[in-house]
């Protein structure tokens, strides 16, 4: 019942973001069928094409606005709206309300990471007329799911600190900005480029990248953990400060 | 009072992007100092090398997304959290609580407008450098009038749309399917027509392609177009707004 509960309760949200990403993959691939190679850069590789289009950085972005709007939610909200004294009511503890909503969220950002995964090289061939490696589609992916579990629970997060949605909501749309603003003061460019989420997320780790923008090094599994980790500090905050609130 | 009360519902989002838009501003031009110009780019005039990073960059993202967010609240909002009962027990109509609102998010829009008009050409002559009010000033008018669009599309939102979280996804998803029909459609071919490309010149004839001031003359028939587009779509918030029926 608490997983139909947190379903119920972000569904609007995961749908909305399950037909804008599936529109515009479906727009990419149509388009490409009559707009490529472009006439401006007619050796382009269709593979550089697809990345342009669906895993450059402002992609990366839209995607982190997409994973934090998923993490919103939860007894904070419900105490604003006056129904959580209902939910409270229910024989489960604090900690379960937030674990369910948790895996939920995160099952809703992988099952909107697997739309341009799955599209893209099943699609290709018969909208576009071209091919693009399933296997690159999954590693992209896998760079933007990195992160984006990393957004997520910041958004988790915020929304069990602040009880107004809007600051909530507020306080998530403003994270990458400041992070990048934080990044850009500290020349965090120069030192610590593995820390940019989104050229990491378009693949800017991967030094042979190349003209065709693909993936050819391993995934950097070291900085993937070190993000789950953080991702993971974020959810147990999250579950202790639920559990020490006290309305 | 229902000019306060809008203030009161959006202050600490319009707070929140104000300051980190001047911090972001102010630490732009001062890193300046140390990374302009560029080590690949020596020749880079500093003003592309602003409107990169601020009319083109974080700065403009940051307003598009906050425009909308601003656009946001309201009625239904209210009618969540169980207190629209004592919104819509005062002596006013439903259009008098909502233009109110437009009136203040459009306000705290146009600020946010200024922040970059005060604190680049200000910053820039603290480290040494200059960048013209002038042009400071066409690009806060170029972002003024195209924020219009942002500002109607979140109210729009917030009404047509019930859950607070709905509105708010489909406000940020509209600047980004926004700049995909214009980079992945037909559509590419008319810069002129986007809003995204119109606020700061990218890819119009009005800038100029080496130091990246608006130097031309404004696009004011796309800027019109904008505005009656805005128009449109706080008209149809208004129509919904009033057939509501809690």
């Amino acid at each position: 019942m608490l997983w139909y509960k947190a379903w119920r309760e972000s569904r609007s949200r995961f749908c909305l973001a399950v037909a804008v990403v599936t529109v515009y993959c479906l727009t990419v691939l149509v388009r490409a069928r009559t707009a490529f190679p472009p006439p401006e850069a007619p050796h382009l590789p269709y593979s550089a094409f697809v990345w342009g289009e669906l895993y450059a950085p402002f992609r990366a972005v839209a995607f982190s606005f997409i994973a934090l709007m998923l993490g919103l939610g939860g007894l904070q909200r419900e105490r604003g709206a006056g129904t959580a004294p209902f939910t409270l009511a229910l024989p489960v503890g604090r900690g379960q309300l937030v674990a369910t909503r948790v895996l939920v969220g995160l099952a809703e950002l992988i099952g909107v990471t697997l739309i341009p995964i799955v599209m893209v090289p099943a699609l290709s061939p018969i909208l576009a007329h071209q091919t693009y490696p399933a296997s690159q589609s999954v590693l992209y992916g896998a760079l933007f799911l990195s992160w984006g579990i990393v957004w997520f629970a910041g958004g988790v997060l915020w929304s069990v600190l602040f009880r107004g949605e809007f600051t909530a909501a507020t306080a998530a749309v403003l994270t990458p900005f400041a992070y990048m603003a934080v990044y850009g003061v500290s020349r965090g460019d120069q030192r610590y480029p593995v820390a940019n989420p989104f050229s990491m997320m378009s693949g800017g780790l991967d030094r042979s990248v190349g003209g065709r923008m693909l993936l050819t090094e391993p995934l950097p599994w070291n900085v993937m953990l070190v993000l789950a980790i953080v991702a993971a500090a974020l959810v147990a905050g999250t579950w202790r400060i639920t559990a020490r609130q006290s309305f | 009072m229902l000019y306060y009360k809008a203030w009161l519902e959006s202050r600490v989002r319009f707070l929140a992007a104000g300051a980190l838009l001047s911090l972001y501003c102010l630490t732009f031009v001062q890193r300046a100092h140390l990374d302009f110009p560029p080590v690949l780019e020596p020749m880079l005039p500093y003003t592309a090398h602003v409107w990169r990073g601020i009319y083109n960059g974080f700065d403009a993202v940051v307003f598009v997304v906050m425009s909308g967010v601003l656009g946001l609240g309201g009625l239904e909002r209210e009618r969540e959290s169980g207190s629209s009962a004592f919104t819509l027990a005062l002596p006013v109509s439903r259009l008098q609580l909502l233009w109110p609102r437009v009136a203040v998010a459009m306000l705290e829009m146009a600020v946010l407008t200024a922040i970059p008009l005060v604190v680049v050409p200000w910053a820039s002559a603290s480290i040494g450098r200059e960048y013209p009010v002038v042009h400071a000033m066409r690009f806060a008018t170029l972002f003024a009038i195209t924020g219009t669009l942002w500002v109607a599309a979140g109210v729009l939102a917030s009404i047509a749309l019930s859950g607070t979280y709905a509105s708010l996804a489909a406000t940020l998803l509209a600047p980004a399917i926004c700049a995909a029909a214009f980079s992945s459609t037909a559509l590419r071919a008319r810069p002129v027509l986007s809003p995204l490309n119109v606020m700061n010149g990218s890819r119009l004839p009005f800038l100029n392609p080496v130091t990246a001031l608006a130097e031309g003359s404004l696009p004011w028939a796309a800027l019109l177009s904008f505005v009656v587009a805005s128009v449109v779509l706080l008209g149809i918030a208004s129509v919904l707004a009033c057939r509501r029926d809690f």
